[in-house]
C-alpha cells in the first residue's frame, strides 16, 4: 500500500499545512462512502452517464490526495462510463472499492501520525 | 480583501480551495452546484472571483459561464475553470464559452496562487476603471461649487421626467429659484462671500425638498428644482417653504450674518397642452413667473399665470 497516497505531494499541495490535512482528510471520510456508492449503484444499474459523472467525481476526490492507482482505476470507470461499453464495469469497481478501502486505511494512518505530530509540536 | 466564489462539488476539493484560499487572505464563498454558482454569481455584489468545477450537478461551469458572460453586469466577473478534462478541445470550448482562465484537477497550490492573483490583479484593475469612469461622470453632470446637478444634467432630468410622463400620466412640476440681488453681494463683499451664499441656499434648498425632486445649480445665481408628481398647489406649498427656509434666517458667512431672498417662479406640466410640452416651454412658462415675482418686489413665489394658448381647445 505504499502507494495509496503520495505524502509528500500531497503535503506539498497543502503548502505544508497540516491543520488543514486533518480538515481535508475529515471531508474525504464525510465524502467518498457516499461517492463510491454512486459509481457502484451506476454500475449495478447499468447507467453509463451515471457512471461518468459518479467515477469523474470520484477520481477528482482521490487525485487530491495523490492515489495515483485509485484515480487511475477510477478514470478506467469514467472511460467506461462515457463509452458506454460497461462490460468489464463491474471487475473495475470491485477493484476501485479494495483501493479506496487502501486509501482509506493510509489516509486513516496519515492522520494519526500528523495528529500525533501536531500534538508533540 | 477580495472575494472568491469556489462552485465545486465534490466537498474534499472544495475544502482544499477554500482552506488554501483563506490561508492567502481572500474571503472565501462556497457552492456545490452550478445553480447555486449561477444564483450567487448574478447577484449584483457577486464576488469578483470565480473558481468553477466544470462537471457540476445541475447546470455545469460552461453554462454558468455562458449565463453570467451574457448578463449585463457593470464590474467584470473572473472566470477560472477548474477541470479533470485535459484535451485540447475542452480547454477551447471552455475558454471560449468565457473563462478567463483553465487549471487542470488535481491542481497544484503554487500555480493555483498565481493564477489567482493574475485574476485579481484584472478585478482591482476593472474596479479602479469602474472607480474613475463613476467620478467623470459625476465631474460631468454636477456643478463643482455645490455638486447640484450642472446646468445640462438637470435639464437632461427635466427631459426624462416629462417622457416618462407622457408614457405614465401623472403631475410634474418645475420651480425657478433665483437669489435676489446677488450681484450686490458679489460687489460689497466679494466673490468668496457670494460662493458662500450660494453653498448656503444650496444646503438649504437640498434639505427642504423631497428624496425624489432634484435641485440643479441653472446659472450662476438660479436653481432649478423638478418636482416629479406634484401639481401646481402642491408646488406652490414646496416652493414657500423653501423660501421661507432661505428668508427667515440669515446666513452666516465671513462679513457676518447676510439676510438672503429668493424668488420663486413656478410651472407646471398640467399648464402646458400635450402637444406643446417640452422643456423649453415649461422653462419659459418657469422663467416667465419668476421674471414676475421679481417684478413684484422679490422675495415671493409666483405661479405661471396662465395656460399657454399655443393652440386652440375646447374650452
Amino acid at each position: 500500500m505504499a502507494n495509496a497516497i503520495n505524502e509528500a505531494e500531497l503535503l506539498a499541495r497543502l503548502e505544508g499545512d497540516e491543520e488543514l490535512l486533518q480538515e481535508l482528510i475529515d471531508a474525504f471520510f464525510a465524502e467518498s462512502g457516499e461517492s463510491l456508492q454512486q459509481v457502484l449503484d451506476a454500475v449495478s444499474r447499468h447507467d453509463a452517464p451515471g457512471l461518468d459523472r459518479a467515477a469523474h467525481k470520484l477520481k477528482g476526490t482521490v487525485s487530491l490526495f495523490g492515489g495515483e492507482e485509485a484515480t487511475q482505476s477510477a478514470l478506467v470507470l469514467e472511460t467506461m462510463g462515457r463509452t458506454g461499453n460497461l462490460d468489464q464495469a463491474e471487475a473495475s469497481s470491485r477493484q476501485l472499492q479494495g483501493l479506496m478501502e487502501a486509501l482509506g486505511k493510509a489516509l486513516a494512518e496519515l492522520r494519526e501520525k500528523h495528529v500525533q505530530s501536531s500534538d508533540r509540536g | 480583501m477580495s472575494r472568491v466564489l469556489i462552485a465545486d462539488d465534490d466537498r474534499v476539493s472544495c475544502k482544499l480551495l477554500g482552506g488554501l484560499l483563506k490561508k492567502w487572505g481572500y474571503e472565501v464563498e462556497v457552492v456545490h452546484d452550478g445553480f447555486a454558482a449561477r444564483r450567487e454569481l448574478m447577484k449584483p455584489d457577486a464576488a469578483p472571483l470565480a473558481i468553477l468545477d466544470w462537471m457540476m450537478p445541475g447546470l455545469d461551469g460552461i453554462e454558468v459561464i455562458k449565463a453570467v458572460r451574457s448578463a449585463a453586469h457593470e464590474a467584470y466577473i473572473y472566470i477560472l475553470l477548474l477541470t479533470s478534462r485535459d484535451q485540447k478541445g475542452d480547454l477551447l470550448e471552455g475558454m471560449d464559452a468565457g473563462a478567463d482562465d483553465y487549471l487542470k484537477k488535481p491542481f497544484d497550490a503554487d500555480e493555483l496562487h498565481a493564477r489567482v492573483r493574475a485574476g485579481k490583479r484584472i478585478v482591482d484593475l476593472q474596479a479602479a476603471l469602474i472607480r474613475a469612469k463613476n467620478e467623470l461622470q459625476f465631474a460631468a453632470t454636477h456643478d463643482t461649487l455645490t455638486t447640484l446637478w450642472n446646468r445640462g444634467a438637470i435639464i437632461d432630468l427635466l427631459k426624462k421626467e416629462l417622457s416618462r410622463r407622457k408614457r405614465t400620466g401623472g403631475e410634474l412640476g418645475i420651480v425657478m429659484a433665483d437669489i435676489d440681488h446677488f450681484k450686490k453681494i458679489n460687489d460689497l463683499y466679494g466673490h468668496l462671500v457670494g460662493d458662500a451664499v450660494i453653498r448656503e441656499v444650496t444646503r438649504r434648498l437640498s434639505l427642504g425638498v423631497r428624496p425624489y425632486d432634484a435641485v440643479g445649480r441653472y446659472g450662476g445665481e438660479e436653481f432649478l428644482i423638478v418636482f416629479p408628481a406634484c401639481n401646481l398647489s402642491a408646488l406652490a406649498t414646496s416652493a414657500e417653504r423653501l423660501r421661507c427656509s432661505v428668508a427667515d434666517e440669515p446666513i452666516e458667512t465671513n462679513a457676518g450674518p447676510l439676510p438672503v431672498t429668493l424668488s420663486f417662479g413656478l410651472a407646471s406640466a398640467e399648464q402646458i397642452e400635450a402637444a406643446s410640452l417640452n422643456p423649453e416651454s415649461l422653462l419659459g412658462l418657469a422663467d416667465e413667473a419668476l421674471y414676475t415675482a421679481k417684478a413684484l418686489g422679490r422675495n415671493r413665489v409666483e405661479p405661471a399665470a396662465a395656460m399657454l394658448a399655443s393652440a386652440p381647445s375646447g374650452g
